[in-house]
This record gives structure tokens, sequence and C-alpha cells, in this order.
């Protein structure tokens, strides 16, 4: 899956899940999101991307880029 | 015969060995786990001599991390068995910054003294991370270690015996670690059972998504369960905030008849959930949908009720309720039978602390009576006691008002009572919650220091370090964080703005409000200390002056003003 169908993905996530209209920001995603809104985020990413986030892996997500680079791995690069 | 600790209640359960008493534990997919109670004290037995083995003893703390899952029950329980004192503490939250987490856990391991860290193999991985900061002199396990062949001979604690210690942020706003006996755990336990009235002879079965580290959550569903005995259906609580239909779902799939939760999930539900959702669902087997543990908006209750009656939710159902950590949980419940009740009442009479009741005026919600065996007394500030519908200090006394905190930090009590640091009044023996009088900010149902915010914004260019104010805010029903912050020369148009961007990095939690104030509007003590409770008051009465000139009032009310306006203006577009 390429960078820019992630983007879309969690754009949309972000919208229907969070109902944030411009999607998620460049920057710390914890400067962005509560608690709820952070957990809500990786459950839909989840489901969405059938996926599971290991705890050793969300040690690395700070981002957005993170975080998109982290779904690219779990799925498999084109 | 009577339970007197948790240890016999649960033996006492597996005994009976009735087929329809257990823990039903769900995943995020809903698909269940069934731990009868012989099977909960068989396994906890086997943990117990784990643990032993590891030189855990009698009067040991033993700090547990752990989702909600069999694991948890059986090793609190295993704790139990041989007089050792559980801890619950939070796991980490997803995408959170570990760092902080780490470093939260490692000051509540010490504060609680703990002698082992008992976690399973997905947490286990960044627990880790915590023992360079605090490691507990008997080390960190995983259940899957601890759970031998063979069960082990109880080493039974005495009623008197600390049961279990729960954080709360007491009246100051620092985590402190309440010490519960049995006595204590048990008498709440019961007292909340009591208190239903049976229906007949439909068993009472329980249905819970709270935290199993939350009073509400352990005390008032895991415990009556054992103590009952009776079936609980534990739902996780991260599958729930993400997915709220669980909840309902899972009340109507078991027939719930009890599940409690703070007033932010019955929000949550009306914005959340889709019809879809809820095909086939019946909620008319929901007799008690308890609501407490923070500030409670009759607005939501509305709310849900209208949106949730037509899958056979009943009114008289929502039950607001209130309670606080250092009395265990409950202290007072409201009618059964009746629809929750409210009052309106004249805003700047509750300022000046009489109340007089107005039509269209603020809207407060009753939390019922005393619980049998409990008293409640409002108090003024001279600690005396005030006749009913004036405004001072809520105290409590009965069975399970702690006694100490376990690092021995003095407690809120006085003779047996318990200062809960609430405000509020009595009227036709009905207690209703007004404000705060200690400095906590209550969210989610989980307590916050105020100073975690504050210090949040210390790092943002033109805030005067330690001039910051953290309150919330309960006059609009739900809570609502409102942080005032000194600035140094002139307040940009962003200010507010990077001041909560700030706060919800460092904390998690988004304000409300961020007012930008001048230099030496905050009042203070007499020592310097920030007076929180009065900085709201004087903000919402117009009184927040600053000491200089007319000018800077006009300009730091005009720049709080725009902003609020156009953060307003974000939130709306963003949501």
């Amino acid at each position: 899956m390429n960078t820019q169908d992630v983007h879309a993905a969690l754009a949309h996530l972000a919208e229907t899940e969070l109902g944030l209209d411009s999607g998620l920001d460049a920057g710390d995603l914890a400067d962005q999101l509560d608690s709820v809104a952070r957990l809500t985020l990786v459950v839909a990413i989840e489901d969405h991307f059938k996926i599971c986030f290991e705890p050793e892996d969300e040690e690395e997500i700070r981002t957005l880029e993170n975080l998109v680079t982290l779904i690219q791995r779990k799925v498999g690069k084109p | 015969m009577k339970s007197t600790t948790l240890f016999s209640a649960l033996q006492r359960a597996a005994n009976l060995d009735k087929p329809t008493a257990g823990y039903r534990f769900l995943d995020r997919k809903e698909g269940e786990t069934w731990r009868s109670f012989p099977s909960v004290a068989d396994r906890a037995a086997r943990i117990a001599r784990g643990l032993w083995q590891t030189g855990l003893r009698p009067g040991d703390t033993v700090a547990i991390v752990l989702p909600t899952s069999p694991d948890f029950t059986d090793v609190f329980f295993a704790c139990g068995h041989i007089g050792a004192i559980p801890v619950p503490l939070y796991p980490p939250v997803r995408l959170g910054r570990l760092d902080e987490y780490y470093e939260r856990t490692a000051r509540m391991l010490q504060v609680s003294r703990a002698s082992i860290l008992v976690t399973d193999a997905r947490a286990g991985k960044l627990m880790g991370n915590v023992l360079p900061l605090c490691a507990p002199p008997l080390g960190l396990h995983r259940v899957d270690d601890l759970v031998e062949a063979l069960p082990m001979d109880a080493h039974p604690p005495e009623s008197t015996d600390i049961a279990m210690v729960q954080f709360s942020s007491g009246t100051t706003g620092s985590p402190k670690p309440v010490a519960l006996t049995h006595r204590h755990v048990l008498s709440n336990a019961e007292a909340i059972l009591n208190n239903f009235p049976r229906n007949g002879d439909e068993e009472p079965s329980g249905v819970s998504w709270l935290p199993l580290y939350h009073d509400m959550g352990l005390i008032g569903c895991v415990f009556p369960a054992v103590l009952y005995p009776g079936p609980l259906t534990l739902i996780p609580p991260e599958a729930f905030l993400a997915r709220p239909a669980i909840w309902l779902r899972t009340l109507s799939r078991y027939r719930g008849m009890i599940s409690p939760a703070p007033n932010f999930a019955y929000a949550l539900c009306v914005e959340r959930i889709r019809d879809e959702e809820l095909e086939g669902c019946d909620l008319s087997g929901w007799s008690y949908a308890l609501n407490g543990a923070e500030s409670i908006a009759p607005q939501t209750m509305r709310a849900f009720n209208e949106r949730f009656s037509r899958w056979g939710l009943r009114s008289e159902a929502l039950t607001p309720v209130y309670g606080l950590s250092e009395a265990a949980l409950a202290v007072t419940f409201s009618d059964w039978h009746a629809p929750f009740r409210t009052l309106e009442i004249e805003r700047d009479a509750l300022i000046d602390g009489h109340i007089k009741p107005v039509d269209g005026g603020m809207e407060i919600t009753s939390v019922g009576t005393a619980l049998p065996g409990f008293d409640i007394e409002i108090r003024n500030t001279e600690g005396q006691s005030v006749p009913e519908n004036r405004v001072g200090t809520l105290w409590t006394r009965g069975p399970s008002v702690m006694e100490r905190y376990l690092d021995d930090t003095p407690p809120p009590t006085k003779e047996g009572w318990l200062n809960t640091g609430d405000l509020g009044f009595i009227r036709e023996d009905e207690l209703y919650i007004t404000g705060r009088a200690k400095d906590v900010i209550v969210m989610r149902g989980r307590n916050h220091a105020p100073q975690n915010l504050e210090s949040a914004v210390d790092g943002v260019e033109g805030v005067r370090t330690g001039c910051a104010a953290a309150v919330g805010d309960l006059d609009a029903g739900a809570e609502r964080v409102i942080v005032f912050v000194e600035a140094r020369g002139s307040i940009r148009d962003s200010f507010a703005e990077e001041c909560r961007q700030s706060i919800l990095g460092a904390t998690g939690i988004d304000p409300d409000l961020v007012i930008p104030l001048s230099p030496g509007t905050l009042p203070r003590t007499s020592s310097g200390k920030i007076r929180r409770a009065e900085t709201l008051l004087r903000w919402k009465t117009g009184a927040l002056i600053p000491p200089e000139s007319v000018n800077t009032v006009r300009v730091a009310g005009a720049v709080a003003k725009s902003l609020w306006t156009e953060w307003q203006h974000r939130m709306k577009s963003r949501a």
C-alpha cells in the first residue's frame, strides 16, 4: 500500500471516527488528540487495515508520519 | 455465613458453586470467556503459590498492571489468599506518551511501596522500561510464570487488614494511596447490594466496561458479584471507548440489570452510537443505569433517555449516585423507582451560599440520600454544620470511610468524619453537589491534579512560569476544564491555542477554555499559592481583575473574549 493511500485512509478514519474534517496534522499526535480519540483512532486503524499493533510498535508512534510508516510495514508495501 | 474478607467471600462463592455465578470476560470482538467462582478461586490459589515463591509475604504490596481479563481477577484474589495487598495500576494508554506513563507508574510504585510488579506478556513488553525508574525488590513477573501446578494453603487476612490500595487525588490534587481494609470494601459492596430492590425471581446480573483499577469498576462491580454471588460481564474499557455500542449490546445480550458509568459515557453513547449498531437490542432489562464518579449533567441523561428509549430503556433506570475513593466508593444513591430529579436554583444565590429555587435557573441533579449506615453533613468553613439549603463542604461518615493513606499522609478525616472536598447542599434529605473545594479536576471519571495542566504551559513563550490556574467548572453540567494563564507583555493571537496544545500534549486533557490574563491577576494566599476555586468564582462574577490600570482590564477581557470566540469557532469547524 503506498503512502498516499494510507494518508487517504487515515484522513477518512479521522473524519468518520473522530469528526476531524481536515484530517490529522503532521505534528505530534498527542498534541492533537485526547486519550479517548487516540484510542478510537488506533482501534479504527486496526480494524480498517486488519492489522494489530504490538506494544513495542506503539513506542515508535509519535507523529502522523510514524503512524503511516508503521501501517505500511504491517500491511506490507506494494 | 457473612463474609468478613474478600478472601472468605470468594471461598464462599466457590463453595456455593452456583452455575450462573462468575465473571464473563468479553474481548473486543465480543467473544466471551466464562470464569466460574470455583475456577477463579483455584487459579488464584495457584498464583498465590507462585507469588509466595518469589518471596512475597503477608502485608507486602503487589502492583498489578493488567488489562480487563481473567488474569486480573485471579491475581487480585491471589493476593488475598496470602494476605498481600493488591494495588491495581492502569496499563499503558494506547498511542500515549509512554515516557510520561513510565514516570507516573514509577511514582505510584514508589508511593505504594510495591514489593513486586505483576503484568502479562503484552504489557510486560513495555513495563520493563519502568524498572530503571523504580524497581520493586521482588521484581517484575508475568502472570503465566506465576501459576503453579498445586494450589497453596491460604494465609487468610483479618477483616481489619488492608484489602487493597486505590489511588485518589484526595483534596490537594497529588495522587495518594488510599489504604482500604476488607471491612471497608465489603461494607461498601454490601451497602450497594442491599440497596438494590429484588425484581422477583430474576437474578441480578451486572455489566461493566469500567477499568478495574477504578473504584467503580472494582468495588462497585467485581466485589458485589462475588459477594452476592451472581454473574458479571466485563468489557475491556478500550473496547467501549472505541465502539460505545458494545456496552448496550452486551446489556441486551446478557440481560444486564445493573451497570454503572460516569456521565461522559452516557454522552459518548448519544454522540457515537449509530442505530444499525443496536439492531435487535432490548434494553428493557437494564433497571439500574448508575451515573456517578464525575459531575452529572441532566441534559446528558435526558438526551440518553430520549435516544435509547426506542430500544426499551426506561427513564427511571437512570440513577445518579455519589461517592469517592476515600469512602471506598458509594455514599449516596438516588431513588430507584423514580426518574432522576433536578432542581433549578438562582445562580447568584449559589455564590452567596443560600439556595433559592427559581424557574429557569441553574439546573442541578439530586444524587439522592445517604446509603444505610452512612451519614452526610454540610459544614461551613468554620467546620460547623449548616441547615438545609445552605451550601458548604460535604462531610460523610460510615463503615467504609478510610482511616489512612498507605504513605502516612494525614487523612482528611476528623472524629470519624471524612471531608469529601466537594461542595453541595442538602434539600429534603437529598444531596446536591454544586462544586469542589478541593483542587481536583475530574474528567471521564478520573481525577487529575491541576498542577499537571498548569506546569504544561510553562514552556509556552510568554507564559509567566508558575502563574497558571487549572480548574474544573461544574456549572455547565458536565465538567469543563478552564485554564487561566498569566502572560508577560502583549498577548499574541495564537497564545491560548498554543497553551491548549501544550496542555493536551502533556496531559491528554483538552481544556475547554484557556483564558490569558495580565500579570498579577490570579488571586493568591498569603504564602503565595494560587487560589484556584477563588479564581473561578471571581471570573464568573466578573471580579477577576488585574492589579494595574483599567486599560489592562479592558485589554485582558477583550483578548479573552476574542480568543474564546475564535477557539469555539475552531472547535466547531473541527467537530
